[in-house]
């Protein structure tokens, strides 16, 4: 049995936040996700650090707190961050007459907004509607998740704490109304693991309804579909908005060197089970062609969705899910429940992941009956010490500058070297290809892994010297991974890339003939 | 259609293997012939083997390739190989063979037994054909294998090989990495690269010397298809006499140095034949009324137009750029805007797996033909001077039935006979007009 102050359960953003804050406010804490961390509804989304402009006008407590935050991760977490700016623009879709209340509800809020001329839009964004009307300049930015984790996960091992991905809740202990210990069982091994605890926090986002089914305290949570497409171009350098009330493929966020369209918002019954509908996409492009004129006509990579955790059950399937608001609740269930020891934190959006953390160990602190306060909109992460920004161009001329054939290229199209991979592998010790994929971006850019993963799969093999099976499963999911995310957006030329991946892994390599061993999330 | 014009008999649009090996089957009979290709074609991306059937419409593994030919086109009449016959594969399979002989590709095998060679996954891939350098890599043979890469080269990965295919087949199979200091210090080794490097018989000497030291019990040496690019026929022999063994490839990541070659033998034998080989430009095509007209070619600076007596459509499906799927579920034959069949809408394009064993359905789209070939337009007529090949025909999927080659040369000599008997009349009727005029 391992015992511990804290256990958080989620590995997303917030868990990630939630790790930090009680470890560095001197509690033991232990993170579990069922996954790798940021596979939930961080690793989901369109990659976008609000302003809190998008909400300023229907939810300005959400609004409020974005740019609250919003300033707070510039300063802390600045590696993850790459400063793109923000632009709302009017299109001839829009009514004129939201602007105004637009730029009040703004300044009430405390978002720095300026109106700039088209023109100087136009010179900025080239591609850009120029029939826009009017345009203001926002502090949006683009942030990195994984990486964002990372560096929370990583300053909470400086104080002590801990994260184990791959280890899934399975039931809770409990005597006289309190928790005592969490049931886990690791996906990699199947081994159960008991941990004691003095109290628990749920931050399973989406999946916290079920977490709190577990501990006898069910939580009315709402999931909210929202799908995105990947452009293959980074049609723009700043991040843009349409200027009116938040609905459907009105944001594109340049992500490294690609661009995100989003979102829809579709309530569904289960956060694990969905699909993203051909009319999804159809809209999406069809809006982006009002922000991007050509846009429809641009390579889509690939679609994915995220679940957001909306709290409340006003949301009902398969409706639109854009009238729960986006700010975040914290739930101490003693009174509600009769569970003495167990936290919820949730809602809220990645932007303001940290303040939910702080606002959640808050509570932990009154229950604890000690008074520590937070210090983590003070503390920089690490990575981000030396307050430069995120930018790819970065992480390419360090790359560059290697030779040798150690520092060959597996993934030509996010630049991923065979001793990045070699270095990643043993450090983690991962036997996964999508855990490559989120830490170094393999098989994230045009050809989705059309080349890379029979790479990473022989690396693989030759670092861990598992029996072949376990590496034939991992190189089997890559590509069922992948296929998910491209086939809503394969047509046109793009059917080509599908065709040239069958002729390598079905014709030349045979891989559906190859024996796999299925095990749960792919590790031995 | 304006421009500069051109004039042919008859005009293959698109450079793949059934193109190319249209092209070669109504060579040498008089014919003006000219081949535009969009591509370079697939050639570059394949095994460099023959696949003709690899498995029957059950997903089986199918013995004996022939006799399953003949099976599936009793079973299934829309089937591109019921409709070109028997006759037509063994006649194109002849006229592959003779070409790539005179090019010093021997192919292995007699279509009465399948071949299962090692993938560089260590799978087994089933085929009809084999060129001579793969072909000591036959399964059936028990041989301790000893696979080998090289240091660097990022495309093999002869530990995981060896751990697949040994366990898959029970033979014995050692994996070696090679340091070959030839190769050392650069970064991005590419199949071609090594291939060009390998026809220097310095570089065979040190591959050869190090094998040499450490083939312990294999009886045959196992190598990424890199041996040798125009130089390979010696090159393989070569390293054979200084290791003393068998050696066979094995197909890397495309570029695909086996695919490359027989490509390469292709081109030189159009070349020679005095057939016009373009490739880089996409081509738009006009019907008039049961006849395909012309072609237009957006060449340099300005369209060129071709005309021709016939034409043959070996443009490729989905994949080669033959037809287009388009995001409103519109199929489009992209030359002549011919009628396309295998529609239905987006969502019914895909399966939910990647590896589904019945393939992808948008896979089976295609130009729906008579049994000569010869398409039908949007109400049903036949365009008489047009033949479609290949992967523009309906009803196959080349990766599921392992059946590419086998289709794409059955169906170029089905072709290339029609083009002969179409022509055949039209020229001597136009001798015979000449004839009366000139005596007249």
């Amino acid at each position: 049995m391992y015992q511990t102050d804290v256990l958080v359960i989620g590995g997303g953003a917030t868990g990630a936040g939630v790790l930090r804050d009680a470890a560095m406010r001197g509690f033991k804490t232990l993170l579990v996700e069922r996954g790798d961390l940021g596979t939930g509804t961080s690793g989901r989304y369109h990659g976008l650090l609000h302003s809190g402009a998008r909400y300023a006008v229907k939810d300005p407590l959400s609004a409020r707190e974005c740019i609250r935050e919003n300033l707070i991760l510039r300063r802390i977490a600045g590696g993850t961050i790459e400063d793109t700016g923000g632009l709302f623009v009017t299109t001839p879709d829009d009514d004129p007459a939201y602007v105004d209340g637009f730029v009040h509800s703004c300044r009430e809020a405390g978002i720095p907004v300026d109106e700039i001329a088209v023109g100087e839009a136009l010179r900025r964004e080239p591609c850009l509607n120029p029939s826009i009307e009017r345009v203001f300049a926002v502090p949006d930015a683009a942030c990195e998740p994984w990486a964002l984790i990372d560096a929370n996960v990583r300053a909470a091992r400086a104080y002590g704490g801990d994260a184990w991905p791959y280890h899934r809740v399975t039931g809770f202990e409990r005597a006289n109304g309190r928790i005592t210990a969490a049931r886990v069982t690791n996906t990699r091994t199947g081994e159960d693991i008991v941990i004691g605890c003095d109290l628990v926090i749920n931050a399973a986002g989406a999946w916290a309804g079920q977490i709190g089914e577990l501990a006898g305290a069910p939580i009315p949570m709402t999931a909210g579909k929202g799908s995105m497409i990947i452009m293959n171009h980074r049609v723009v350098n700043t991040v843009i908005n349409r200027c009116h009330l938040p609905g459907d493929g009105d944001i594109l966020v340049p992500v490294g060197t690609v661009c995100i369209i989003g979102t829809t918002s579709i309530n569904v019954p289960d956060p694990d089970e969905y699909t993203i509908e051909p009319e999804e996409i159809d809209l999406m492009l069809r809006e982006g062609e009002k922000l991007i004129p050509g846009f429809s006509r641009l390579r889509s990579l690939r679609a994915y969705a995220g679940v957001r955790p909306l709290y409340g059950s006003v949301g009902v399937a398969g409706e639109p899910g854009r009238e729960l608001t986006r700010a975040f609740t914290v739930i101490d269930h003693r009174a509600r429940d009769g569970v003495d020891n167990l936290l919820s934190i949730v809602g809220g959006k990645l932007t303001t992941y940290r303040l939910m953390a702080e606002a959640v160990v808050d509570a932990l602190c009154r229950q604890a009956g000690v008074e520590r306060s937070s210090r983590t909109a003070e503390e920089v992460l690490p990575g981000s010490e030396n307050g430069a920004g995120y930018s790819i161009k970065d992480r390419l001329a360090a790359i560059e500058g290697q030779g040798g054939d150690e520092n060959a290229l597996i993934c030509e199209c996010e630049y991923v070297t065979r001793s990045q991979v070699e270095r990643m592998v043993a450090e983690r010790g991962t036997h996964d290809l999508g855990d490559i994929r989120r830490e170094l971006r393999l098989g994230m850019g045009p050809c989705q892994g059309g080349f890379c993963t029979y790479r990473a799969a022989g690396l693989l093999h030759e670092l861990h010297h598992l029996p072949p099976d376990w590496t034939n499963e991992a190189l089997r999911r890559f590509l069922e991974e992948r296929w998910k995310g491209m086939k809503p957006v394969l047509w046109g030329d793009d059917l080509r890339q599908m065709h040239l991946d069958e002729e390598i892994y079905l014709n030349l390599l045979a891989a559906d003939r190859l024996p796999a061993t299925p095990v749960a999330d792919g590790n031995p | 259609m304006s421009g500069l014009g051109r004039s042919y008999d008859v005009v293959v649009i698109g450079a793949g293997l059934s193109g190319l090996a249209a092209a070669l089957g109504l060579a040498g009979s008089g014919l003006r012939i000219a081949v535009m290709g969009k591509g370079g074609g697939y050639l570059h991306s394949t095994s460099g083997c023959i696949d003709v059937l690899s498995r029957d419409l059950d997903g089986r593994r199918v013995a004996n390739p022939l006799a399953a030919i003949d099976d599936l086109c009793a079973r299934r009449a829309d089937h591109p190989y019921a409709l070109a016959g028997r006759a037509a594969l063994d006649a194109g399979v002849q006229l592959l063979r003779g070409v790539l002989a005179e090019a010093g590709i021997e192919l292995a095998g007699d279509l009465s037994r399948t071949i299962d060679l090692p993938t560089a996954l260590g799978s087994i891939r089933s085929t009809g054909l084999a060129p001579l350098s793969m072909a000591a890599g036959d399964l059936d043979d028990r041989t301790p294998v000893l696979v080998a890469g090289f240091r660097g080269f990022r495309d093999f990965y002869p530990p995981y090989l060896a751990a697949n295919l040994s366990r898959l087949t029970g033979i014995s199979v050692r994996s070696l990495t090679l340091d070959v200091a030839r190769f050392r210090g650069r970064r991005h080794l590419l199949s071609t690269d090594l291939a060009r490097l390998f026809d220097d018989p310095a570089v065979r000497d040190e591959v050869g010397r190090l094998i040499k030291t450490s083939i312990g019990e294999a009886g045959r040496v196992g190598f990424p298809a890199v041996l040798g690019l125009d130089k390979h026929a010696g090159a393989q022999t070569h390293l054979e006499n200084l290791i003393g063994h068998p050696l066979f490839e094995i197909p890397t990541l495309p570029p695909s140095v086996a695919g490359i070659r027989i490509e390469r033998a292709l081109r030189r034998a159009l070349l020679r034949a005095g057939v016009r080989v373009e490739i880089g430009f996409s081509v738009r095509g006009r019907i008039n009324g049961h006849r395909a007209a012309a072609i237009s070619v957006e060449s340099a600076g300005r369209p060129t137009t071709y005309q021709a007596e016939a034409f043959i459509l070996a443009t490729g499906g989905t994949g080669g750029g033959g037809i287009l799927a388009a995001r409103d579920g519109e199929l489009t034959e992209t030359v002549f805007g011919l009628p396309v069949t295998g529609a239905g809408s987006r969502s019914a394009w895909y399966r939910e797996s990647f590896v589904d064993r019945e393939g992808q359905p948008i896979s089976l789209a295609g130009v729906r033909t008579n049994e000569c070939l010869q398409p039908f337009d949007a109400v049903g007529q036949t365009i008489d001077n047009v033949f479609v090949i290949g992967s523009t025909l309906p009803a196959w999927d080349p990766l599921r039935e392992g059946s590419g080659e086998g289709v794409a040369l059955a169906t170029a000599w089905k072709a290339a006979a029609g083009v002969r008997e179409l022509l055949g009349e039209r020229l001597a009727a136009a001798h015979t007009v000449v004839g009366k005029y000139a005596g007249g």
